[in-house]
């Protein structure tokens, strides 16, 4: 497995929201399979540092999603340094907890704003180059809160359900041209976002095995109801966002490609569920 | 390219379309693999192929819709080889070719004769329940292993012909849910894929080919990407499947399709 294969050897990435979490994953594994990586994020020290541990493989571009000047920066820079854009990973996102009968409206139209409004807007600048290049793959990570009803993450729910449609509307339009649209759907990953510190490329421990990493270990003890009884390591979406970006999902458009250890696959009535 | 080194693989429909390809690029990759199918000239013809790009796959002639014969080879592969990781279910009729040889077969069931469609729900069904009954008892015994079923769009959408098929493929996708749920806690994932219009032998010559022909003029064009998908592509939907880097990946059905489900029709 840590046997790297070049499978992005010649392509240049966008990935947003890279300082941390699943985005830095994504950035790290994409650089060891031989892309180019443009490090996005707000976060300017983190993003900086993960430009700066893959050396002469990445830049980093301080990036506002929802600012669609922000976008065009990160173009300009993108093909000042690497060149065109080959791929995209809509990665940047944030998470919200509150009832609906307790939502504010600020709250909501920030979380819509980065979640939805963000990554369309990604669609729209770097799509439009991808095009007019006739060929070009984008990665929307959205969230298994878009596949089922999640409680209580409304605003969350609803900006992540927002991006499936929107997934599936662009890869039609940019079909035509070459630019394949997919989307990923993470579900139960340690990342900072679900309050674990981020581990990049941290292997998953063997079956039957504790994780040498206590915290993590006691996150694994949680997640006993669902058919592989752990979380997920944010290495396990990289390597899904890898095959999506790469040229060996080459018919897959609109694809949407749930990692969630079977939790959606159905009900295992058979276990015991914990709090 | 050794992205499933010391597995053993076991992939049915060897002989032909994405069984094929799937023995192909699992041996690349450094998988041992046991690539079955009804055809021994078919198989001969596979294993050429793997040979000449210098990788090695073992071939057998094997009719597993035959529920002893399923069994034994399971046990036979696990035997011989230690143990079986990885399972690919890609025999299936269907398409053009089943439609050449049984009219109506491959029709709406107005049109479908019983015999066809007991015969295509045996052949694409019945087979993989002999395959997966064995292989997850071998897979447990031995800690764990990965199940690829090759589904189909058609189970998903309605379509005007291929009534008893799409059935036969809505009833893999709904066994790869059910299996994922219960066997996940004995490291075994299940996942399948769910092609679009693939140019296969199977599908030969159909409407659904001449619709994505770019030189058709009366194309019906219901395919964003505008053509029909190749077997090393299905493939290469099943080599992320079954290999460890899909480890969270667990009752997953990954369209395969151009994006032709993200359309209304």
């Amino acid at each position: 497995m840590s046997d790297l294969t070049g499978r992005l050897a010649g392509k240049t990435a966008i990935v947003t929201g890279a300082a941390r979490g699943l985005g830095e994953s994504i950035a790290r594994l994409f650089a060891a399979e031989g892309a180019h990586v443009v490090v996005t994020d707000i976060r300017a020290g983190k993003a900086r540092t993960v430009a700066g541990d893959l050396a002469g493989r990445a830049h980093f571009v301080e990036h506002d999603v929802t600012d669609e000047e922000s976008w065009h920066n990160v173009v300009r820079e993108t093909a000042d340094t690497f060149g065109r854009p080959d791929v995209l990973v809509n990665n940047a996102g944030i998470g919200h907890r509150a009832p609906v009968v307790e939502l504010a409206r600020t709250d909501l139209e920030r979380v819509l704003a980065v979640n939805l409004v963000g990554p369309v807007l990604g669609m729209k600048v770097v799509g439009a180059e991808m095009q007019a290049a006739g060929r070009g793959s984008i990665v929307n990570v959205s969230s298994m809160a878009a596949m089922a009803g999640v409680f209580p993450v409304i605003a969350y729910s609803a900006s992540k359900w927002g991006l499936r449609g929107a997934t599936r509307a662009a890869a039609i339009e940019l079909g035509r041209n070459g630019v394949r649209v997919n989307s990923l759907y993470p579900g139960g990953i340690a990342t900072p976002m679900s309050g674990s510190p981020s581990r990049p490329l941290l292997e998953p421990p063997e079956p039957g095995q504790q994780d040498a990493d206590p915290e993590l270990a006691r996150r694994d003890a949680l997640r006993t109801y669902q058919p592989i009884a752990r979380v997920g390591r944010p290495i396990e979406i990289a390597r899904a966002a890898l095959f999506l970006a790469s040229d060996e999902s080459s018919y897959c458009s609109g694809t949407e490609l749930v990692v969630d250890g079977g939790r959606l696959a159905g009900f295992d009535l058979e276990r015991e569920p914990t709090a | 390219m050794d992205r499933l080194a010391g597995k053993v693989a076991l992939i049915t429909g060897a002989g032909t379309g994405m069984g094929r390809s799937c023995v192909r690029l699992f041996a690349a990759n450094g998988a041992q693999v046991v690539g079955v199918g009804r055809r021994l000239d078919r198989l001969r013809e596979t294993a050429e192929l793997v040979m000449q790009a210098g990788d090695k796959a073992e071939v057998l002639a094997c009719d597993v819709a035959s529920e002893p014969d399923a069994r034994e080879l399971v046990e036979d592969v696990a035997r011989r080889y230690g143990r079986l990781d990885i399972l690919v279910n890609a025999a299936a009729m269907g398409g053009s070719a089943y439609g050449a040889i049984r009219p109506g077969g491959v029709d709406s069931i107005a049109e479908t004769p019983s015999e066809h469609w007991h015969e295509l729900l045996h052949n694409n069904l019945d087979s993989v329940f002999y395959l997966c009954h064995a292989a997850v008892n071998v897979m447990r015994r031995q800690g764990g292993g990965s199940i690829v079923n090759i589904g189909s769009m058609g189970a998903v959408r309605g379509f005007p012909a291929y009534h008893a098929y799409g059935v036969t493929k809505a009833g893999i996708h709904s066994l790869t849910r059910s299996m994922a749920v219960r066997y996940g806690r004995d490291n075994i994932r299940t996942n399948c894929i769910a092609p679009g219009t693939t140019d296969t032998p199977m599908m030969a010559g159909s409407a659904s080919i001449a619709n994505l022909d770019p030189g058709n003029p009366d194309r019906y064009n219901f395919n964003p990407m505008g053509r029909a998908g190749t077997p090393d592509e299905m493939a290469y939907g099943c080599l992320f499947l079954a290999s460890d880097e899909a480890s969270y990946v667990n009752g997953a059905v990954l369209a395969i399709d151009g994006g032709a489900l993200s359309c209304p029709t």
